[in-house]
């Protein structure tokens, strides 16, 4: 396997509701690529998790705040950052779950759930950190991309 | 192409594509022991579980997406090219809408009133809707227990207000179906008025033209005399309405819940009501006398479970034309 991208992103709490795409480069001929993929910390709970919980029920249960059950139901919190996944000829999947540690696989004829199967263009693709919810002061990130090259033993 | 008749459907769909527990073909199976004539496959954000569901014939599969974003979930039927989720922002929701209506979609707000980040991410509906009538439909009742919770309150409110604004958006269940356990009310489905046998596209077709009933089990449906149903365009004179209460499926299902019709009532803009019948059998009548220009939506209460005054469907409205007799002013 060679390695196309290895990196963290340090997300801090401005980038909820941003999409932040990384860019790599696949090479000719290549059967299969790998997205080795975790974050953390995953959860708020407790104490800490409240005003957040409170803001919500406030904003969005409006008048009716007094027939939602009281804050704790709602712990803990999640950060929920997904994947999503383009090749340079269009959109290739997400992988829309809670999941914190995620490895996906794409070749022609299989894909993990959530990826479309396919030709591997060479080219420039992208992955996109959804940043759905960051509840925590930061979220690490580490991502890793590689690929099996047709011919290539190793 | 057949008659046309009432199908029920399940219209928001999860498997293992997203969030789901159900693999695809596990999601058919349990959508055929539901007795679903049809599905819509709405995954969050991705459209590769259809790539396994296309070819069912029971239940029959409509592809779709939920977008599932930062500021609204929006299900997305048919679209045949792929629009972007990703940046749709408050402001520019109209512009995607327009482009899923360009690929030929259809464009539906999931659960408007679910609560939104960081508790269910971008589950309340924040987008600054310019042109309602980019919305083909509205869940006005969501996840498995369709009487009135507070969300599903304040969904058929804003939908009631949109009617009275002169849009005509079909009103759909939702079961937001991720997995077998934890769903109350397994009876609860859109019936949708399609051609025989079931096609997607006779699906998307009820849809667009809002041939639609919300139910929590029983077929109850409205029709004129001269065949008109829910989502039809009748003139403003005085017209017999004839309701229908059917619980074949309901019989089939061998569901454990029980449910009782009661009462016809028949809502117009609004939400006035200005008819109420006692159920007195599965096929009755009532003359109303139609203003021009406003909608009449057929509903049925009755116990559930011993529950006494719960909603058990809401037909998607009738409308009348506005006078062509007079001019205005």
């Amino acid at each position: 396997m060679k390695t196309l991208l290895e990196t963290d992103a340090h997300l801090l709490r401005a980038s909820e509701k941003t999409n932040v795409a990384l860019t790599f480069t696949v090479p000719e001929a290549v059967s299969l690529l790998r997205i080795t993929y975790f974050y953390a910390p995953k959860t708020l709970d407790g104490e800490a998790a409240r005003p957040a919980i409170e803001a919500c029920l406030r904003r969005d249960a409006g008048e009716f705040y007094p027939e939602y059950p009281d804050w704790t139901h709602y712990l803990p919190l999640k950060n929920l950052v997904t994947l999503s996944l383009d090749a340079p000829d269009g959109f290739r999947g997400c992988a829309h779950r809670q999941a914190d540690r995620q490895v996906h696989i794409l070749s022609r004829a299989e894909a993990s759930p959530g990826f479309l199967p396919g030709e591997l263009a060479a080219g420039e693709w992208k992955l996109v950190l959804n940043v759905h919810a960051l509840v925590t002061e930061f979220c690490d990130c580490h991502i890793k991309i590689e690929a099996e090259v047709d011919g290539c033993g190793d | 192409m057949g008659t046309e008749r009432w199908f029920a459907c399940e219209l928001h769909c999860h498997t293992v594509h997203s969030d789901g527990d159900f693999t695809v073909p596990g999601l058919l199976e349990a959508a055929r022991t539901r007795r679903l004539d049809g599905i819509a496959l709405t995954d969050h954000n991705t459209f590769s579980g259809y790539l396994q569901a296309q070819n069912s014939l029971s239940p029959v599969v409509l592809g779709g997406m939920e977008w599932t974003t930062y500021f609204g979930h929006m299900l997305v039927l048919d679209c045949k090219r792929y629009v972007d989720w990703r940046d749709a922002l408050p402001d520019t929701i109209d512009e995607k809408m327009r482009q899923v209506h360009e690929s030929g979609g259809l464009c539906g707000v999931a659960h408007p009133f679910q609560l939104g980040t960081p508790i269910c991410t971008g589950g309340h509906w924040d987008y600054r809707v310019r042109d309602w009538s980019l919305v083909n439909y509205l869940e006005i009742w969501s996840e498995g227990a369709p009487y009135l919770n507070t969300s599903n309150r304040r969904a058929i409110r804003l939908w009631a207000s949109l009617l009275d604004r002169g849009y005509r958006i079909a009103p759909t269940f939702g079961r937001d179906w991720h997995r077998t356990r934890g769903n109350p009310l397994p009876s609860a489905c859109t019936y949708l008025y399609c051609p025989a046998p079931l096609t997607p596209d006779g699906m998307k077709q009820a849809l667009r033209r809002g041939r639609t009933v919300v139910s929590a089990g029983p077929l109850f449906t409205v029709e004129t005399a001269d065949g008109k149903t829910s989502g039809d365009c009748i003139p403003a004179v005085h017209t017999e309405f004839r309701f229908r209460t059917d619980t074949t499926r309901l019989c089939a299902l061998q569901t454990e819940n029980t449910f009782v019709p009661r009462e016809i009532r028949l809502y117009t803009n609004g939400l006035q009501e200005i008819l109420r019948l006692p159920v007195s059998g599965e096929a009755q009548t009532a003359q109303i006398p139609l203003n021009a220009a406003q909608w009449y939506c057929a509903t049925l209460w009755g116990e559930t479970d011993g529950k006494a005054n719960t909603l058990l469907a809401v037909c998607s409205p009738l409308y009348t034309q506005p006078h062509s007799n007079h001019k205005e002013r």
